[in-house]
C-alpha cells in the first residue's frame, strides 16, 4: 500500500515555497512553449529592422 | 453646475458647460480635486493629488476658453495612472522601493494632453511595477488595494486599479491606464467603466514605466467610447522619443459613417465565451449583453482563435523583459520592499528564463499574428467577454482559482476567444471594452471587440453604436 501523501503544512505565502512554485511555473510555462513547433522551413525571416532614420 | 451635476458627467457633456460658461475650468479642478481628496482614499484610487499644477493648467484653459481657443479637453481635469511621469507629484510605479522617485519631466501623453488643454488633478493608484512578477493579492501596491466602487469590499481589477476606481466612482471624467496584458480591460470590465487599449505604436511610451518594451500600450479609459475617442485623438501619434511609434495618427469615424461601418461590420464571436466559461453571477448579463450587441451589428459568424499556449507566450515574453528591466532592483537591497511576496518569488524566478524560451514565445507571436491576420479576413471585429467573472473579493488570492487576464483556460472547456486578452495583446491588436450591464451580484460586467491593426474607429464606433442604444455605461454605484 502506498504511504499517504503528507499534506501541505507551509502557508501559500511561505517565500521558500513561492521561490519553488514561481521556478516551476518557469518551466512548466516553457515545456508548453517547446511543444509548440515552429518549421524554420518555411519561416519568415526575423522582425529586427535597421533604424533607417539614424 | 454643482459637484453631484459634475461628478459622473462626461468629457463632453463638461466641454459644453465650460463653453456655456455653466462652470469654470477653476471651478470644475476644484470640484474634481476636492472629490479625489475626499472620496479617492475609500477606493484607495490616488497615489497623489496635484492642486498646483492642476489649478495653473486650469486657469490657462479658462484664458483660452475666454479666447474662444481650445479644443474638446481644453479644462477637462484627468487623472493618469502612476506609471507615467509627470513634473509636480513623485513616480511612483506603485511600487514602495520607488516611493520617492522624481522624475521632473512629462511623458509624451502627459505633455499631448496638455496641449489639448486637458487638467492633470491627480496621478492614480496602480499595482506595483504593473504586476510583472505575478501578484497573488490586489493589495499588492504602495497605495493598498484597488477597492471597487460597486463594492469596496471587492478588487477594482489590476494594473490600472486607481483609474478605473476613480473613474466608476465618478471622481475624474476620463484617465490613461496601461495594458501589457489585461491591465486596461480587467479594471474597465470589473468597475463598468469604457476602456481603449489602443494598437501597440500608436500612442508614445515616453516617459511611461517599462514593464514590457514589446507588449505595453497607454490607452484612454473614461465613461464612454466618444470620450476615449477624443483622448486618443489627443495622445496618437509618432514620437520621435519613441522609436517604437508607428507615426500613424487616430481620428473617430464622423457621424453617418460610423453609423454605417457599425451597422455592416462583421463581427466574430464564438458562443463558448458565455454559454461555458461566465461565471453563474455574470452570465445572464452577457448574453443579454450580446444579444444587445447583435441588434446594433447583426452580421454575426463563428471565430474562433487557434490553439496556442496564450499564457506561457505572455507571461515569458513581459517575464523575460520585466526581470531585466528590473534586474537592477530585483537584485538590489531595496528588492524586499515590494508588497506582494508572490510577485517578487516570480520576478526572481523570471530572471532565469531562458533566451530559447523567450525567443520562442517571440516566434509564436509572430504565427499568432499570421493567425488573427486570417480571422481578419473574414470578420471586422471579434466580439468577447471583458472578463468571464465579476470583481473578485480584496482577500481572493488571484492565482486560486486563476483570475488575471494572462491565466489559461480550464482544461475542460472549449477555448473559444476566451484568451482573447493575452492573444490580442501578444499580437499587439487594438481593443475596446465597455460595460454592458450588472451581474446577480450587482457587480459590473462587460464586453471587449478586438480588430486589426489601426482599426479603432471602427471598434470606437461599433461601442458608441451600442451605448446609443443603451444605459449600461451610464449606471452609478452608490456610495
Amino acid at each position: 500500500m502506498a504511504a499517504p501523501v503528507a499534506a501541505e503544512e507551509r502557508s501559500i505565502d511561505d517565500p521558500v515555497r513561492l521561490a519553488e512554485e514561481a521556478r516551476e511555473n518557469t518551466h512548466k510555462a516553457a515545456t508548453e512553449l517547446r511543444s509548440q513547433r515552429v518549421p524554420i522551413e518555411i519561416e519568415p525571416p526575423t522582425v529586427f529592422r535597421a533604424n533607417v532614420e539614424r | 453646475m454643482n459637484v453631484s451635476e459634475i461628478r459622473f458627467a462626461t468629457a463632453a457633456e463638461l466641454a459644453l458647460a465650460l463653453r456655456k460658461r455653466r462652470v469654470s475650468a477653476v471651478e470644475l479642478a476644484r470640484a474634481v480635486l476636492d472629490l479625489l481628496e475626499r472620496l479617492g482614499p475609500s477606493y484607495n484610487a490616488v497615489a497623489a493629488l496635484m492642486p498646483d499644477r492642476a489649478l495653473d493648467e486650469a486657469a490657462r484653459a479658462d484664458r483660452a476658453l475666454a479666447r474662444k481657443d481650445g479644443g474638446p479637453l481644453t479644462g477637462i481635469p484627468y487623472g493618469a495612472k502612476d506609471l507615467l511621469a509627470a513634473r509636480g507629484a513623485p513616480t511612483t510605479w506603485g511600487a514602495p522601493p520607488y516611493r520617492d522617485q522624481i522624475i521632473d519631466e512629462d511623458a509624451t501623453t502627459v505633455v499631448r494632453l496638455g496641449r489639448a488643454g486637458a487638467v492633470l488633478a491627480a496621478k492614480l493608484a496602480m499595482v506595483e511595477l504593473a504586476g510583472g512578477g505575478g501578484y497573488r493579492y490586489p493589495s499588492a501596491s504602495l497605495q493598498g488595494p484597488g477597492r471597487n466602487p460597486w463594492n469596496r469590499e471587492r478588487w477594482s481589477g489590476g494594473s490600472s486599479s486607481g483609474s478605473a476606481a476613480a473613474l466608476g466612482g465618478g471622481l475624474v471624467p476620463f484617465a490613461i491606464g496601461s495594458e501589457t496584458s489585461g491591465s486596461i480591460g480587467t479594471p474597465s470590465a470589473y468597475c463598468g467603466i469604457t476602456g481603449l487599449r489602443p494598437t501597440y505604436g500608436l500612442v508614445s511610451r515616453k516617459g511611461a514605466m517599462a514593464l514590457s518594451w514589446t507588449l505595453d500600450k497607454l490607452g484612454p479609459m473614461a465613461r464612454n467610447a466618444e470620450d476615449c475617442a477624443t483622448v486618443l485623438e489627443a495622445i496618437a501619434g509618432g514620437d520621435r522619443a519613441d522609436p517604437t511609434t508607428s507615426g500613424r495618427r487616430f481620428r473617430a469615424l464622423a457621424g453617418r459613417a460610423a453609423v454605417s461601418a457599425a451597422r455592416r461590420a462583421r463581427i466574430g464571436f464564438a458562443e463558448e465565451d458565455v454559454a461555458e466559461h461566465a461565471s453563474p453571477e455574470a452570465k445572464r448579463a452577457l448574453e443579454k449583453g450580446v444579444a444587445e450587441f447583435r441588434r446594433v451589428a447583426p452580421g454575426f459568424s463563428r471565430v474562433a482563435l487557434p490553439v496556442l499556449p496564450f499564457g506561457p507566450m505572455v507571461q515569458t515574453v513581459y517575464g523575460a523583459e520585466g526581470a531585466e528591466i528590473f534586474a537592477e532592483l530585483i537584485e538590489g537591497p531595496r528588492f524586499e520592499e515590494l508588497v506582494d511576496a508572490r510577485q517578487k518569488s516570480g520576478l526572481r524566478a523570471a530572471l532565469d528564463i531562458k533566451a530559447r524560451d523567450y525567443l520562442h514565445a517571440m516566434r509564436l507571436r509572430a504565427r499568432l499574428q499570421d493567425a488573427f491576420a486570417e480571422i481578419f479576413g473574414k470578420v471586422d471585429a471579434i466580439l468577447s467577454v471583458g472578463r468571464a467573472i465579476t470583481a473578485t473579493p480584496l482577500t481572493q488570492p488571484l492565482d486560486s482559482p486563476p483570475s488575471t487576464a494572462s491565466a489559461g483556460p480550464p482544461p475542460n472547456k472549449r477555448p473559444g476567444n476566451i484568451g482573447l486578452i493575452p492573444a490580442g495583446n501578444l499580437a499587439g491588436l487594438p481593443a475596446i471594452f465597455f460595460p454592458c450591464g450588472l451581474a446577480t451580484d450587482g457587480l459590473p460586467v462587460g464586453l471587449q471587440l478586438v480588430g486589426p491593426p489601426f482599426s479603432e474607429p471602427l471598434l470606437v464606433a461599433l461601442a458608441s453604436a451600442y451605448q446609443r442604444e443603451t444605459d449600461h455605461h451610464t449606471k452609478r454605484p452608490r456610495d
